[in-house]
Order: structure tokens, then C-alpha cells, then sequence
């Protein structure tokens, strides 16, 4: 059996396919491994590589430790076919390299000759965008028709339906609150309903009811209770609306005094500290 | 009327022929059943013929047709002898032959697979994971699941093209370690040629 190997690190493919080789060498059973040889010849063997092969060698340190480690577990006395072989994982492992190793140089020629074999990438079919006519020219016809029905009936094109839209005034709470005021001067006191009789719109609604509110504010109208109704009993409001009685001395929130036939210029009016914006 | 059988069977034959060109990959026996609207057993019988009447030096085809027991697909692909005219029409430089740590990693997967990259590393002694990698990108190897250990590893095979390229039907054709059988392909070369093909792959560069 030798004991000096002169081979470089960088001819072994890993740890393995050195002791493949320690172990052919020395024509050892792979089933038998004499640990305390191979582990001693591997060992020398990174001993005695060049030191330019450094690099190369950190791969095989870890087998190094696992070879110690199988030795020093040889050594302890085991109990009988109890414990595993410490050798088993090792020797299944260079059995299964060494049928890679075998079959990889026949697989090599094998490739050489059927790679020749080509195969075609799929073929991208798409998909016909020939528009195929099948329906008569008649319905484009018809088509270019209707378009132009529509366009004619489209409320956005049509400037008389537009123009009132972008015309019509700010209707100030102002000038509501001035006719709120002239009415119930005369009447004294008037339900919700009543002050809303003569709106024109929803604009118009709304700047009344507005202006409803601010008198309430200041208490220039005032929400008369259930029980002081006067003449307006419960039955007249149906209990769903709301009396208000007007009350001369309270301010009154406008700008200048109140005369009959006062108008206000359209636009945007502000009460002191109150704007508001009633398209 | 026995005119009018053959003709059917001729369109059959035809459209598996047509279905199989367009497809350039292998294509199911099911789906091709399902499409002709005959049973995976006509289908087999058909493209085993198929496989026959290509394969006679006679007909003068330049095309063999490939059936994969194992996955149950077909594939057409070109005759290897004529591989050289093909290269040279299309100015294709021939490829480099695998490496001697690829095929090993390659021998590893085909005889244990399913594998995970660390059973390929444990087998070798040593990090394989460009060899391994380099073998998915070339299709050889793909994934195929994963182990139901820490870490979900991935498993690895190889694929139909593994098959294809080392002139194999089927994994049951892989040469056994000890004994060495040769593929059924493999029979037709002879010793020689097998031993001048080792030699040309040894001269040829090798990738890596």
C-alpha cells in the first residue's frame, strides 16, 4: 500500500472523486472501508498540495472533518449491531458518485451523437384581423344615420337649452329676506309653507328658506310653541310645519333699510357676515 | 367503402403529422385524442406507425417521430444524421458538448430523481450549483415539486428533452451502472462509433 500520493489538488472534481481515487489506489472494498487509512492518506494529501492551491483545498476541508469523525467513531467501542455503520453515509455516497462518474462519460457520447436532434419552437398562429364583410353596405347607411339624429337631439350642442343655464342670476338671500319680512309685516305671522307658496324655483326655494333661517337667527321670526298658537291651531299645520311670528323690534340683517319696491342689483349680496352663493 | 376506411386513417395520420409539426413541442396523446375525436389507443397505434414509416430509410424522410411512454406525448423532431446540413443551411455553430460536471450532475438527477439541489451537492462532494443551473437553463433538468422538509427545497428530473438529446424513449433505457446495457438507439451504433463519438466530444470545446 503506498503511502505518499503526488497528485495536485486541482485534478479532483471535490473531496469525492479524491477518495474514489485514494480508495482505487489502494484497491480497497468500498463496502469496508479502512478509515483510519484513507482518512490518513487524505489528510497528507492536503498537506502536501502546493500552496497555490489554497483556494482549491478549502472544498476539501470539510470531508477532512467528516473522515476524523467517522475515524474517532471507529475507534469507540460500539455496542453490537446497534448503532448504524458511521462509515454507511459515506459509502453510499461515493457509490452513488461513482455511478454518476461511470455513466457520465457514456451519456457523453450518447449526447455527441443525438443532439442532432432538433425540434421546431411552437408556432405563433394569430389570429386573422382581415375584417371579413357580412353584413350590406346599407347598414353603415343606416348607422350614419342615426349619428346624426342623435347629434341633433344632444342638449349639449343645443345653444337654447344651454344659454338660460349659464343666465340665469344669483338669486340673493337679501332680497329674500326683504320680501320674508315685508310679508310678514303685514300678516304677522305665517307658517313655512306659506312663505315658500310663491317660489319660482328650486334657486328660489332654497334662498327663502335660507333667509327663513337667518330671521330665526335673529330672532326677528320666532317659532311660535304648540300651545300659544293663536288663530293657527295644531289642525292648521297638520302638527308637520311650523309658525313663525314676526317680531318688529328684532334687527333685521340687511344691508341699508327697507323701503317698498326696493331690488336689489343681481349677483352675489353678503348680509355682514353672512355669504352665500345660491345658484 | 374499404377505400373510404383507409382515408380516414390517412386524415387522421395527417392531422396528428400536421398537429405535431405546428406544435414543435410534445404534445399529449389526450389532447390529440380529444381533438380527432378518437380513443388514446388509436392515437398510440397511429403514431407508433407514424413513427415506423418515418423511420424507414425508404421513404426518404429526414423527420422521426418520438413517443414518450413515460409522460404519454409524441414529438417530432429531425433525423441526427442530417443534423451537419441543418447547421450549415441555418449557420448554426454546432453547440459545445456538456461538461464533464454537468453530465455528472445530469447522471445524478437521472438515476435518483426526483432530487434536491443539496442530495446533487452531498452525491458529488462538491457545490454544483452552476452545473445545475446551467443544465435547467439548457431544459435538460426542470422542477418538479417540492420536499416536505424544512425549507420546501425544490425537487428536480429531467425532461422529455433529456430523453430526446441522449437518444432514450424512456428512463427504463438509462444504462445500468454495473452492467451498462445500451439504450435501445445506442444498439444501432456500433463500438466503434461509440468510441469515436467519446473521442470527437473529448476534442470538441467544452462549455463551463
Amino acid at each position: 500500500m503506498e503511502n505518499t500520493v503526488n497528485y495536485h489538488i486541482g485534478q479532483f472534481d471535490g473531496p469525492l472523486d479524491l477518495l474514489l481515487s485514494l480508495i482505487s489506489k489502494n484497491k480497497i472494498d468500498i463496502f469496508d472501508i479502512p478509515i483510519s487509512l484513507v482518512c490518513d492518506q487524505y489528510m497528507q494529501f492536503l498537506q502536501e498540495s502546493e500552496l497555490d492551491e489554497m483556494e482549491l483545498a478549502g472544498e476539501f476541508l470539510p470531508m477532512a472533518c467528516e473522515l476524523m469523525l467517522i475515524k474517532s467513531k471507529m475507534l469507540l467501542p460500539r455496542p453490537e449491531a446497534e448503532t448504524e455503520d458511521p462509515r454507511a453515509m459515506l459509502t453510499d455516497a461515493l457509490l452513488r458518485f461513482q455511478q454518476a462518474k461511470a455513466v457520465a462519460s457514456k451519456l457523453s457520447a450518447l449526447y455527441a451523437v443525438f443532439s442532432g436532434r432538433c425540434v421546431k419552437e411552437t408556432d405563433e398562429i394569430s389570429i386573422d384581423k382581415t375584417f371579413v364583410l357580412e353584413q350590406s353596405p346599407e347598414a353603415l347607411v343606416s348607422a350614419i344615420h342615426k349619428v346624426n339624429v342623435r347629434a341633433s337631439l344632444d342638449v349639449r350642442n343645443n345653444t337654447e337649452v344651454f344659454t338660460p343655464m349659464i343666465r340665469k342670476p344669483v338669486i340673493p338671500i337679501d332680497r329674500k329676506i326683504r320680501v320674508i319680512v315685508k310679508s310678514l309685516t303685514k300678516r304677522k305671522r305665517s307658517t313655512i309653507r306659506d312663505l315658500l307658496a310663491d317660489v319660482e324655483s328650486v334657486s328660489d326655494a332654497v334662498a327663502t328658506f335660507l333667509g327663513i333661517l337667518e330671521l330665526i337667527k335673529t330672532k326677528t321670526l320666532i317659532i311660535q310653541e304648540p300651545d300659544e298658537l293663536g288663530e293657527y291651531g295644531i289642525a292648521d299645520t297638520h302638527g308637520i310645519d311650523t309658525v313663525l311670528v314676526y317680531n318688529p323690534e328684532a334687527e333685521i340683517p340687511v344691508i341699508g333699510d327697507i323701503r317698498d319696491g326696493d331690488e336689489l342689483p343681481v349677483g352675489q349680496l353678503s348680509t355682514d357676515n353672512i355669504t352665500y352663493d345660491v345658484e | 367503402m374499404e377505400e373510404q376506411g383507409i382515408s380516414i386513417v390517412n386524415n387522421l395520420k395527417a392531422a396528428i403529422e400536421a398537429i405535431l409539426f405546428a406544435a414543435g413541442h410534445p404534445v399529449k396523446y389526450e389532447r390529440i385524442a380529444d381533438v380527432l375525436g378518437i380513443s388514446v389507443k388509436d392515437v398510440k397505434a397511429l403514431t407508433e406507425h407514424l413513427a415506423e414509416v418515418y423511420a424507414d430509410e425508404e421513404n426518404g424522410s429526414g423527420l422521426m417521430l418520438l413517443n414518450y411512454e413515460e409522460s404519454g406525448t409524441c414529438q417530432l423532431c429531425t433525423k441526427e444524421q442530417y443534423a451537419p446540413y441543418i447547421r450549415e443551411a441555418l449557420g448554426i455553430r454546432k453547440g459545445g458538448n456538456l461538461s464533464p460536471s454537468s453530465l455528472e450532475v445530469l447522471a445524478i438527477v437521472a438515476y435518483n430523481q426526483p432530487v434536491t439541489r443539496s442530495f446533487i451537492d452531498q452525491v458529488r462532494g462538491t457545490d454544483s450549483s452552476y452545473a445545475t443551473t446551467s443544465l435547467i437553463d439548457k431544459e435538460l433538468i426542470e422542477a418538479c415539486g417540492t420536499l416536505d422538509a424544512p425549507g420546501r427545497p425544490k425537487l428536480y428530473r429531467t425532461t422529455e428533452k433529456f430523453l430526446r438529446v441522449f437518444g432514450l424513449t424512456s428512463l427504463e433505457e438509462l444504462p445500468v451502472a454495473e452492467h451498462l446495457v445500451m439504450p435501445e438507439d445506442a444498439k444501432e451504433l456500433t463500438e466503434e462509433q461509440i468510441a469515436e463519438a467519446a473521442e470527437n466530444a473529448a476534442e470538441k470545446p467544452t462549455e463551463e
